[in-house]
């Protein structure tokens, strides 16, 4: 072989294997770089995502497992508007549109419910999937479908929108799959039922998996139970309950007594530091009576507070068939309208909180086959976990569960672990070696609430409905055409000693068991008050009138009293005036207590910058509303942290940062020497020196921020920059997220904005013949990040401009010049 | 005339083939034709290239503008349209060794 044919003959061969590399490389996720030859190719590739129809270009499609004929109508906004000639055909035709708009979203999200992101990301979840089965996500969702199983109607319900999904994802190729599907290269998964059934625990878990049970217990242990109930008691020193006070409960339950050994578990003898729980979910609603309106019919407002996603947890929808004509949101997953109306009724949602779980001790064997309670030995029930992972073997994960529930982190889980390995972030509702009892653990059927909502004609029709929703616990509110007005409580409550579940319950014991529950027409509710509106802002339900301990640590007073004054005083209302209350941005606190503050930081006058003073001023002649350019806001809301932190440092310096937070009550109470019982005092030895506490809280804030963005008052100043609306993708990834906007608000006024938390539906309907309704959310119908319709609300919703919900009463109504129609047969 | 033959053969296979099936479209045509090793592997990338750019420039003047933008800052690129050349220049660079290696293995056989 001569010198030059044996280079061609290397040259051919480096370059093939070059070759052959490089594809390899350019077709593989490695690490979280996607599989970049695959992903740009312009043919199959993401540049496709960008030509994918936001509206089905086709006039007729056909869909496998249609009884008859379905017509879809899309607005100019891409809202469906589904026709159908039977329940089957109608959700059938629900899950295969909202499908073409969200699958990715409707899989993902139940696969987060379910423990089940390794599988497309790889091990880096596993903790995070963990976590989800361990508290019970897969086990509340089987016994949740086991309900929905055995009632006929909700069982073809979801198995009709599944095949809808599926016809959806039959569809899809390589050229028309989602755009995240491409960027994380994998595939869908065929839809199942008891994904909605997985749905619904992922809204459990955001509503009603929050506890302060294992930071009280600790607190308590520490500095014993005077304080711990001084700084967190049952029921707040200024109530503005859901359920007005002229409301009489006629019935006297037997109340369990509270034990008399106060049970001290031995977890808080250990060293533990305290995680801090999840902020709190807030929401409003509220209806108004047609005897203060304009047009004289009632007006229903609806604002739920949630975290704020691309895309967006709600997926707007007209759902008509014989016996139902229904328009609100709907959750991407579940077949039926959530939040809405039809041509009689209107419900709105906002979370009741209180307590759906409590955390017990648990004395277990050593082979963990048997716990002791009421005086036996009984045997714990296995539960195998298994994790399929991305790239990597499955896991087998043994659970063990008592009659309470999971024992989430065994004891020996982390035996030899670091501390740091030990307290992850995933155990920080749930102390190892402990047990979760969950409301949203048993058997209910959630479907049927919405069956009747959706269906509803009158009152009657929402009471039946509403204590369908066992879990997560809400308050409906209710206004219709035949004038009625209504709050509503839902879900599964037990019946509790007062105080029962703050903190963690002995397992042992059977005094801390869930024997009963409150009856259904016992659960707080009111029709037709005398003040004219029920409102609720996720505030303690009822005064210390009601028989039954529901939970504490609810909302503060703030939002519930704004709109409760501001509804107090309207007559002759507008829809545009609920509007107006949706973005109020009032500060309660504020105009509450900055006078006080104010007169009694003068006295410190003497020891202030001319910077101090100069904000002291600004403070004065402020508005006191939490508008987005306010720097007073900033300062006020930095005020009361710097207080809070001044008051309760103390508890912080024993139980290590961070501590369970007083409520800004509890913090002003303090301060002004109002608390029945003085905490500070108890903690320092001295009462609170309320001007210096103020002047050096005041000192603090503009530090913190003369150090962040200089001495200069500039708009890195104002209130949006901290508390702004920022919109993440589910993933988030910075090129997919909505940066934040500037917009003001706060999570103490009614317009509720503070960063990725904020309204996530806002609708006011006008109980009129016909019905006038409207509704924004801060997202878009596409879930498809290439399309304009991925975020085409959001302008609208940061600026308050309602979009006009049409209820049509035909498919001709529906279909005019701007409207596409699209027929499924 | 070899570019323009590289982009239609690999325009034709890529309807029905997953996206490597580049590296056999340019190696095809470098195949046939006597040329040097450099400028094989030149014709091979800008046949691709090409394709891959009109592609994405006809989805770009589509409503592509968008995912132009957010492909932009998901690969840390300047402006939108840089993920134009991107794309381009991974679709030649393909294209650019297929042709590669099979112009050298024709020298292996000529010689």
């Amino acid at each position: 072989m001569n010198q030059s044919k044996l280079s061609a003959v290397l040259i051919f061969i480096v370059s093939l294997v070059v070759t052959i590399t490089l594809i390899y490389l350019l077709n593989t996720r490695i690490g979280s770089t996607p599989p970049i030859g695959k992903l740009l190719d312009p043919f199959q590739g993401i540049w496709q995502t960008a030509l994918i129809p936001d509206i089905p270009v086709e006039e007729s499609l056909d869909i496998p497992g249609l009884q008859q004929e379905v017509t879809v109508v899309y607005n100019d906004r891409g809202v469906p508007h589904i026709f159908a000639l039977n329940d089957h055909d109608l959700y059938l035709a629900q899950g295969y549109v909202t499908a073409r708009h969200r699958l990715w979203q409707m899989e993902f999200s139940t696969h987060a419910a379910a423990g089940r992101i390794s599988e497309i990301v790889g091990e880096q979840a596993i903790n995070y999937d963990k976590y989800q089965r361990k508290i019970g996500m897969t086990y509340g969702a089987e016994a949740s479908f086991q309900a929905i199983s055995e009632d006929e109607w909700s069982l073809n319900a979801v198995q009709a929108y599944s095949d809808g999904v599926n016809a959806w994802i039959n569809q899809l190729d390589a050229k028309n799959l989602p755009f995240e599907y491409k960027l994380l290269d994998y595939k869908p998964e065929s839809w199942s039922p008891i994904k909605t059934a997985i749905f619904f625990m992922n809204m459990n878990q955001t509503l009603s998996f929050r506890s302060s049970t294992y930071a009280n217990t600790r607190l308590k242990h520490v500095f014993g139970k005077e304080i711990a109930e001084a700084l967190f008691p049952n029921m707040p020193v200024i109530n503005e309950p859901i359920i007005s006070n002229d409301r009489v409960w006629d019935f006297s339950p037997t109340i369990p007594s509270i034990p008399e050994n106060d049970f001290t578990p031995e977890i808080v003898t250990n060293e533990f530091n305290v995680p801090e729980g999840n902020p709190g979910i807030g929401s409003n609603n509220w209806a108004i009576h047609g005897s203060k309106t304009a047009s004289g019919a009632p007006i229903l407002a609806s604002d739920p507070h949630l975290s704020l996603t691309l895309p967006s947890i709600w997926y707007e929808v007209q759902l008509h068939a014989p016996g139902i004509n229904t328009y609100g949101v709907s959750l991407p997953g579940v077949p039926g309208v959530i939040i809405g109306f039809n041509n009689k009724i209107s419900w709105a949602v906002t979370n009741t909180g209180g307590f759906a779980m409590d955390i017990f001790e648990v004395k277990l064997s050593d082979d963990k086959n048997s716990y002791f309670h009421d005086g036996e030995w009984k045997s714990t029930k296995k539960r195998i976990e298994t994790y399929t992972i991305r790239g990597n073997e499955a896991i087998v994960d043994t659970m063990y569960y008592t009659h309470h529930g999971p024992i989430a982190y065994l004891n020996d889980e982390f035996s030899g672990s670091p501390d740091s390995i030990r307290f992850n972030t995933f155990d920080r509702d749930m102390p190892i070696g402990h047990a979760v009892q969950w409301i949203a653990h048993q058997a209910s059927n959630p479907m049927r609430a919405f069956y009747h909502l959706n269906r509803g004609q009158n009152f009657n029709d929402f009471e039946t409905g509403v204590p369908n929703l066992e879990s997560p616990a809400q308050n409906f509110a209710f206004a219709a055409v035949d004038g009625d007005i209504a709050m509503k409580i839902s879900g599964k409550h037990p019946v509790r000693f007062p105080g029962q579940g703050k903190y963690i319950s002995d397992g042992t014991d059977p005094v801390y068991d869930w024997v009963s529950y409150i009856p259904h027409n016992e659960v707080p509710w009111q029709k037709n008050p005398d003040r004219g509106f029920i409102s609720s802002a996720n505030q303690d339900p009822t005064d210390e009138s009601y028989p039954y301990f529901l939970g504490q640590d609810f909302a503060s007073p703030a939002r519930a009293s704004i709109i409760n004054r501001t509804l107090d005083g309207l007559s002759r209302a507008t829809p545009q005036d609920m509007i107006d209350l949706q973005l109020n941005a009032d500060s309660y606190w504020a105009d509450e207590w900055l006078d006080i503050m104010i007169d009694s930081v003068s006295t410190e006058i003497d020891s202030m910058s001319d910077m101090e003073i100069q904000i002291i001023n600004r403070l004065k002649s402020w508005d006191r509303k939490n508008s987005a350019e306010s720097i007073e806001a900033r300062i006020f809301i930095g005020w009361l942290n710097f207080i809070r932190f001044e008051l309760f440092g103390e508890i912080n310096n024993k139980l290590g940062p961070p501590s369970p937070g007083a409520s800004y009550l509890t913090t002003l109470y303090t301060l002004f020497h109002r608390s029945e019982v003085n905490v500070y005092e108890k903690l320092n030895g001295t009462n609170p020196n309320t001007s210096e506490i103020l002047k050096v809280a005041i000192s603090k804030v503009i530090a913190s921020l003369q150090t962040q963005y200089g001495d200069e008052m500039n708009e890195n100043w104002q209130h949006w920059v901290n508390n702004g609306s920022t919109i993440r993708h589910l993933l988030d990834i910075p090129a997919l997220n909505q940066e934040r906007l500037k917009i003001g608000g706060s999570s103490e006024s009614p317009n509720a904005i503070r960063n990725n938390h904020g309204p996530s539906w806002r609708m006011v309907v006008e109980m009129s013949t016909p019905i006038k309704a409207w509704g924004v959310y801060p997202g878009g119908q596409s879930g498809n990040p290439a399309s304009s319709n991925y975020n085409a609300f959001i302008q609208n919703w940061s600026t308050g401009n309602h979009f006009e919900l049409t209820l049509y009463q035909n498919v001709d109504e529906a279909f005019n010049s701007t409207n596409r129609k699209l027929i499924l047969k | 005339m070899k570019i323009i033959l590289t982009a239609v053969l690999a325009l034709i296979l890529q309807l029905f083939l997953p996206w490597w099936i580049v590296s056999i479209a340019a190696g095809v045509v470098a195949f046939f034709y006597n040329q040097t090793l450099w400028r094989s592997f030149l014709n091979g990338f800008l046949g691709i290239a090409l394709l891959w750019l009109v592609w994405s420039v006809y989805i770009y003047f589509s409503g592509g503008d968008i995912l132009a933008n957010r492909l932009a800052d998901l690969l840390s690129l300047p402006v939108g349209w840089f993920s134009l050349f991107i794309t381009a220049f991974v679709g030649g660079i393909v294209g650019g060794f297929g042709a590669l290696t099979t112009s050298a293995l024709k020298k292996v056989f000529n010689r």
